[in-house]
């Protein structure tokens, strides 16, 4: 069991990291927006590793699930060309082979350097128990700002998209 | 007189005109018409009756009087009361202004009559006195700025009264910023002064004058004084008050007579407790109103525009009275200011009434002969002419006397002060005899206009003989015998007073400032009037001089190159900041990150990107900050 | 129940909100645009008597620490709840003109109250947050109301952008603070702050925070946005946007640093003036050279910006100070919204906005409007007795007491500068003559409604002070406790 954990979370963090660098490097967009389907899997299983199941099956849910579909049809709607970008991008592109990996050695320092002050506690019988107290209880006051969030959101997409007022 | 009386008093005087110009600004245009003139004028009756009515009921009283009408500011130590001061120098000034309003007031419902802005002028107007008014009574300094503010935007709005024409909104423009140099210098002093006292009130700043250092005083009256040469037209900054005449000529009256310009004699002698300790600030002040008082009259020598040659002949006074708190006499500098603002009232409206005669023309070269036609307007201005050219006894005489006089007795060099005053008066004499005489006498330089020429009706009149009363009189009224006249006496617990009084040499001081007023009449009449010499050979035998002063010592020109060159540069440079900073370096840095960056939409996208990479810059920068600042703790 | 309590103007915004698009489906006809504003006005009309302005509140907490309820909380409040008032009484009409999609508008409008008022009861990171974007968001949404306007949509994608970008990183910081401490809740974080002191990652969170929020209020450098932005978008929504947000933005920093950071007081004021002195600085020289006016107000939004931001750097003074920051945001904000609110008295169709040139000799031809406007600009300018120059006296007063003198001359530098470019306006109205062609007047009774009251605000509270004045003060206590 001790080496399996790790294990496991060598396979995943390889899958979200391959899937990652796949949206960057592939030249067809829509490639890429599967690739990004493929490093959000990846994600959901890291959280299911660390015992939140039900973020997991959110992530799937909305993530992979939704997501991705709405990205793929966004591009199939507005038909973007998969070439042109990058002599635009020429100087951009170099700054960020260049910045990524010091950012990696960043965080990473960063990580060990520190030590972050956590109080999260390991929930023994699955976590969607506490998941629902701290949102409808502890957290529910910014859990209703946050739902009335959504509505705006959703009001103020269809002011913008609405044809034709009466 | 009881305090309630006081109070009551006092808070007519400010809002009498107030409501005038609440009730004629509301209701002016659709309802009321032409009644605003009346309401106007009734409320300044109500307001200089009220006026006359402190002045009778504290005439015993020696100590001031503070009537608080509410607490404007009061946290900490920060308190600021919305409050009068009522003591013999305010009261003066309120009598000044309220009655020689009035007069204007009356006279202003004869002279707009046909302005299709009737309405909105008998607006305007009563909220200059209003702020005025709040000017001359405020107990302290700030509540005094809002005065000083006010006056400056009401002279603004009724400069450029007739603001369809392009050279009322030069004049204006001019005016107000001229007036905004002048004020930043007034809020720089107010400033200083609370910082210093930790107080804008009149009472505790001058029981505290003792705490400041000499140069902190000093500068602070510098600042102060600053802004008295803005509001007063004094050097450096008077080439507003000339060019403010483009204004209807009532509110050059009231601009030049009651309100406005007296503001910074005013607020000077207000604060000669101040001065008084400031080492240099009084000699600079004196400086710059002898300065001044030349140097406007012998602008107005050459000047062929009615309004014009009076305009120059105020800023001139105005010098005068500079003169007078500059040589340690503020009473005689009050006193000036009152008997000026009779005649100098008389004058503007006279000729106010002349320009209305000749159907707008202000221009000399195109009168003369006027006095059969005009004969009220004639008298009255001559009076006043005679009270300007200071010819005893009339007004002008008396105050201006003083003032040089005062000079003279300081003695230490400051008789020359005393000698440039006396000159500048025969100037005076000169000048104000060419504009009557170009007036009023000779033949008629325009046949058509003197033919439709007609005296002006009875409510403009009657304030031209009312003023005239007052130009002749007021002087020896109030000013006789010299330096124990009742305005002496009045105002005197106020100011404290050195050197005992000397009549035989004031009687010979006297003797010689009449005979150099007479010598300008004469000299002017022999010009004008017998042309010998004959004015166009003497201009071309000294025409540089002449070419000097016709140009107005080339200072108006020099600030328009320099000055607003300077404004106009500054606006010049923030424009090309903005092309070559913002569009042309942050463009030039996106094109460095876009190497093949070539048409429009790639640009659009960079522009997004560098907004994003200057915060991300900002950020570096805060971080930075934050880090240097903890390894510097 | 007593949680719902603490939040019943809250509940009343949103309440209008979900009214108003219910009103919209049901109301059919000519009446539908005023129906909406009346059903909005009233909404506001109940939320301000909710909030009880006048009624001293000792304070208290509610839902688990995450709403604060003082003193503070009140202030913004009614501010907000005003501005927004003056907003829908602005909008009716220009949006009957150019055909926006009214009820939508204002529902968006009352949610980015919502979330501005949110702000102001925060007394958590998380809800802190979550107001920030419930304000932000509708207002992306609003700048792009003007479907047909190319700019309109430029100005939402810009806004909608760099806002995005500013709050990954306003959040990032937050994480940083929660990861230092341990707590997301304000009290929390600065006990642990005060635990753990200045150390490199803390001055990393607060870089973060302050550039997050800085971004917001539209602080120099993070400016960028902020032109573009308003000029681009609806006047009424610009009108709004110059306010609230911005407003609300303080709102935050000061429960922020007054708060959570205190235990740092001295190392984030001395940036804080810098940062003062630029934005006011560079917004007012490069408002001089705007010849539209709309452009020219949001460049002097950002000088105000430079203005408040010198009250938050001036926090050793005391109390005294941060009272300036609350009176100086509630003047400016009925100042601006009142002078953005004027210029929709002349229709300009198909142009950002009006140009200088638009204004010429609007004096006669409104003389109303020009008037109040001439108001407004006078109070914008910082002259007596407008309630312009208080604001400016009691945030120049504390810059000098906490020894920021420097600051104190760049401030005074300034407050000449925008003379210049906000008394031109005035000029043009009142001095020149109209050249070609002139915008015609729009109808405007509600929009003059809403310039005429807030100028008359401006002088009311110009002349009597005291009142506003004394409660900025106790606002602005208890967080400085």
């Amino acid at each position: 069991m001790d080496f399996i954990a790790p294990l496991i979370f060598v396979i995943l963090a390889a899958i979200v990291v391959a899937g990652g660098l796949a949206v960057v490097l592939l030249p067809r967009i829509t490639g890429s927006a599967l690739s990004m389907g493929l490093s959000f899997l990846g994600m959901a299983g890291l959280f299911a590793l660390l015992g939140a199941e039900t973020i997991a099956f959110f992530q799937v849910l909305i993530y992979v699930g939704a997501i991705t579909v709405l990205i793929l049809y966004g591009v199939m709607l507005t038909g973007v060309a998969p070439a042109g970008a990058d002599r635009r991008l020429f100087f951009q592109k170099q700054a960020g082979w260049a910045l990524v990996p010091l950012k990696f050695v960043g965080v990473v320092a960063t990580v060990f350097a520190l030590s972050f002050q956590s109080n999260v506690v390991q929930q023994p019988g699955g976590d969607l128990e506490p998941l629902a107290n701290a949102v409808f209880r502890d957290y529910a006051f910014p859990f209703e700002v946050a739902s009335v969030l959504l509505l705006a959101a959703m009001i103020g997409a269809i002011a913008l998209v609405k044809r034709g007022d009466d | 007189m009881d305090d309630t009386t006081l109070r009551v008093l006092a808070t007519i005087v400010p809002l009498a005109p107030l409501a005038a110009f609440a009730i004629n600004v509301f209701f002016g245009r659709w309802r009321l018409q032409h009644l605003t003139g009346l309401i106007a004028s009734a409320a300044l009756a109500i307001s200089a009756l009220a006026a006359t009515g402190i002045l009778l009921g504290t005439l015993g009283r020696h100590d001031a009087a503070i009537v608080m009408l509410y607490r404007w500011i009061g946290v900490g130590t920060f308190q600021i009361d919305v409050s009068f001061q009522i003591d013999q120098l305010s009261t003066l000034m309120m009598l000044v202004v309220t009655w020689i309003s009035f007069l204007i007031h009356v006279y202003s419902m004869g002279y707009m009559h046909d302005d299709h802005g009737y309405w909105r002028f008998f607006s305007w107007l009563p909220l200059f006195v209003f702020f005025m008014l709040v000017l001359v009574m405020a107990d302290n300094y700030l509540l005094m700025f809002v005065g000083w503010e006010g006056v400056g935007l009401c002279s603004y709005l009724l400069i450029g009264f007739w603001f369809e024409k392009p050279a009322p909104q030069a004049a204006a423009n001019k005016a107000f910023w001229m007036n905004r140099i002048g004020d930043w210098g007034f809020m720089v002093g107010v400033i200083l002064i609370f910082l210093t006292f930790g107080s804008l009130a009149f009472r505790d700043v001058f029981a505290k004058v003792g705490i400041a250092q000499s140069e902190l005083l000093t500068a602070i009256c510098l600042f102060l004084f600053l802004g008295a040469t803005g509001k007063s037209a004094q050097i450096p900054l008077y080439t507003w008050l000339p060019d403010a005449m483009e204004g209807p000529t009532p509110v050059s009256a009231l601009i030049h007579a009651a309100t406005m310009v007296t503001a910074g004699v005013y607020m000077t002698a207000r604060s000669t407790p101040l001065f008084a300790e400031a080492g240099p600030a009084l000699l600079v002040v004196a400086v710059i109103g002898t300065a001044t008082a030349v140097l406007a009259a012998t602008i107005a020598l050459v000047q062929t525009d009615i309004k014009r040659v009076m305009a120059y002949s105020t800023v001139s006074q105005l010098g005068y009275m500079f003169l007078g708190v500059g040589v340690g006499a503020p009473i005689a500098a009050m006193f000036h200011l009152a008997t000026h603002a009779f005649f100098k009232a008389l004058l503007f409206l006279g000729s106010g009434s002349v320009i209305h005669a000749l159907g707008g023309q202000q221009d000399m070269r195109h009168m003369g002969g006027l006095k059969p036609k005009l004969p009220i307007t004639y008298w009255t201005m001559l009076i006043g002419g005679l009270a300007l050219a200071a010819i005893p006894p009339l007004a002008g005489f008396w105050s201006k006397d003083e003032i040089v006089n005062s000079a003279f007795f300081r003695g230490q060099g400051y008789e020359w002060f005393w000698a440039i005053g006396v000159t500048t008066g025969a100037l005076t004499a000169f000048y104000t005899m060419r504009m009557l005489w170009l007036t009023f006498h000779g033949a008629p330089r325009d046949r058509h206009l003197y033919e439709h020429a007609h005296e002006s009706p009875r409510v403009m009149t009657t304030p031209l003989i009312a003023l005239a009363v007052g130009a002749a009189l007021a002087g020896l009224v109030l000013g006789w015998p010299p330096d124990a006249g009742w305005v002496h006496q009045y105002l005197g617990p106020l100011f404290e007073r050195a050197e005992a009084i000397d009549y035989s040499r004031i009687a010979v001081l006297a003797t010689i400032s009449a005979v150099a007023g007479v010598l300008g009449l004469g000299l002017a009449w022999l010009t004008y009037a017998r042309r010998r010499p004959d004015p166009e050979r003497v201009a071309r035998t000294f025409a540089p001089l002449y070419t000097l002063l016709v140009n107005k010592w080339y200072l108006d020109a020099f600030y328009d190159h320099n000055v607003a060159g300077a404004f106009r540069w500054l606006f010049g440079a923030s424009w090309a900041f903005d092309l070559a900073f913002i569009d042309g370096f942050v463009n030039k840095l996106a094109a460095g990150f876009q190497i093949g960056g070539r048409n429009l939409r790639r640009l659009q996208t960079g522009i997004v990107g560098n907004y994003a990479l200057t915060i991300v810059l900002g950020l570096l920068f805060v971080g930075a900050a934050y880090a240097y600042l903890r390894l510097r703790q | 129940m007593n949680d719902l309590l603490a939040i019943l103007p809250e509940l009343a915004v949103t309440l209008t909100a979900a009214v108003v698009l219910v009103v919209d489906l049901a109301v059919k006809g000519p009446g539908r645009l005023r129906a909406l504003s009346l059903v909005a006005l009233a909404g506001l009309l109940v939320a301000g008597i909710a909030a009880r302005p006048g009624v001293i509140v000792t304070p208290y907490t509610a839902f688990n620490g995450f709403v604060v309820v003082d003193e503070f909380t009140q202030f913004f409040r009614v501010l907000f709840i005003v501005l927004a008032f003056i907003a829908v009484l602005a909008a009716e009409e220009y949006s009957a003109r150019r055909q926006l999609p009214y009820a939508e508008l204002i529902a968006t409008l009352l949610f980015s109250t919502l979330g501005a008022m949110t702000i102001a009861l925060s007394g958590d990171l998380i809800t802190l947050f979550v107001g920030l974007e419930l304000m932000t968001i509708p207002v992306y949404v609003l700048a792009g109301m003007q479907r047909r306007n190319p700019f309109s949509n430029e100005a939402a994608l810009k806004y909608f952008l760099l806002g995005a970008f500013s709050t990954a990183i306003l959040l990032y910081g937050f994480a940083w603070l929660y990861g230092l401490t341990g707590s997301t809740e304000l009290r929390g974080i600065a006990a642990g702050l005060a635990s753990t002191g200045l150390t490199g990652p803390v001055l990393v969170a607060l870089a973060l925070v302050t550039v997050g929020l800085s971004f917001k209020a539209a602080v120099v450098p993070f400016h960028q946005w902020t032109p573009d932005a308003y000029d681009g978008a609806p006047t009424p929504v610009t009108a709004f946007m110059s306010v609230a947000p911005k407003a609300a933005a303080f709102a935050a920093i000061l429960r922020l640093v007054g708060v959570a950071l205190q235990p740092l007081q001295i190392d984030w004021t001395v940036a804080f003036a810098v940062l003062a002195a630029l934005t006011m600085t560079l917004g007012n020289v490069v408002a001089l050279a705007q010849p539209s006016v709309k452009r020219m107000l949001a460049y002097s939004s950002i000088a105000h910006t430079g203005y408040i931001a010198a009250g938050v750097a001036a926090a050793q003074a005391g109390p005294q100070a941060w009272a300036g920051v609350l009176f100086y945001a509630f003047a400016y904000g009925l100042m601006n919204i009142g002078a953005f609110a004027a210029l929709m008295v002349l229709d300009t169709e198909g142009t950002r906005g009006a140009a200088l040139d638009d204004l010429r000799g609007l004096a006669r031809r409104a003389p109303w409007p020009a008037l109040a406007f001439t108001v407004l600009l006078i109070s914008l300018t910082g002259l007596p007795p407008t309630v312009g120059f208080w604001a400016k006296v009691f945030v120049f007063l504390p810059a000098l007491d906490a020894g920021l003198g420097w600051l104190a001359v760049i401030m005074a530098l300034n407050a000449a500068l925008a003379a210049y470019y906000y008394l031109r306006v005035v000029v043009y109205m009142y001095m020149l003559d109209p050249e070609g062609a002139v915008p015609d007047l729009a109808p405007a009774r509600l929009v003059g409604a809403a310039v005429g009251l807030t100028a008359i605000a401006s002088i009311v509270l110009g002349i009597w002070t005291d009142p506003l004045y004394s409660w900025a003060v106790s606002a602005a206590a208890p967080i400085l406790r």
